[in-house]
């Protein structure tokens, strides 16, 4: 029975991408390298937005997304304070270590 | 806004084409290939999926439309499937495919695109399984596709 066309929002590009690279895989035999999308930092709000109310656990997946995105290294850290969520990366050269 | 098959295209002139090169002028992608391996189909960009998302940087290359399909400013005379007047294949689309979906999709290229202003919104609804770079089979959208 047809249904209506699936519609891809900002949210979901990069998962969506990811699946077209995988499909294209198993129709061509092709294969596509490294991440498929860097989002800009200053869409960031707005993807949170899209996502509406967030766990702890989505958070956190979109501090991992955008650390890996813009390929950088460090542990992914996300908080809520009122109504704002602040997310990042601690870079590893600042971790501090033996004390 | 149109909202079934029965809506009327609206002649203009420097049509889109709906199933582009990367490579073409004023290129850029609107949708995304899903579905199955054995029964693709498009899913649509919102506008604000384009935002921040430069496709150019990795996806340029004629290998995008495996993962894409682009619209971009119809080549007319020098495309094979235009008659001098009309897109052929936007015709063999809405003639030779089944519908898949049951009302127009969301598509950022409509208000340009050659095939909705020449087939009006039933080629709409038979365009979600269009994917320009198609593998060689003995299917229907090939036997559509080929250039006569």
């Amino acid at each position: 029975m047809p249904t209506r066309a699936a519609v891809v929002s900002i949210s979901n590009l990069s998962k969506s991408i990811d699946k077209a690279v995988a499909l294209a895989g198993r129709r061509y035999g092709v294969s596509f390298g490294g991440d498929n999308v860097i989002y800009n930092w200053e869409i960031l709000g707005r993807i949170l937005r899209e996502l509406g109310e967030l766990g702890p656990a989505k958070t956190i997946d979109v501090a991992s997304t955008i650390a890996k995105g813009a390929g950088l290294k460090g542990t992914p850290v996300a908080t809520k304070i009122g109504r704002d969520i602040l997310v990042g990366v601690i870079a590893r050269d600042i971790n501090v270590r033996g004390f | 806004m149109p909202t079934g098959s029965s809506a009327k295209p609206r002649p203009r002139a420097g049509f889109d084409c709906p199933s582009a090169q990367p490579n073409m002028e004023g290129a850029r992608p609107f949708g995304v290939i899903s579905g199955t391996a054995q029964e693709t189909r498009i899913a649509f960009f919102k506008k604000s999926a384009l935002d921040g998302f430069d496709w150019r940087e990795k996806f340029s290359t004629q290998d995008a439309t495996r993962l894409f399909r682009f619209g971009a400013r119809c080549d007319e005379d020098k495309c094979g499937h235009f008659n001098g007047r009309t897109c052929s294949l936007g015709a063999r689309v809405k003639q030779g495919l089944p519908a898949v979906v049951d009302a127009l999709p969301s598509c950022l290229i409509r208000p340009k695109c050659r095939w909705f202003a020449e087939e009006g919104g039933d080629v709409c609804l038979r365009c979600p399984q269009v994917v320009t770079m198609i593998p060689e089979a003995d299917t229907p959208l090939n036997a559509v596709a080929a250039v006569r």
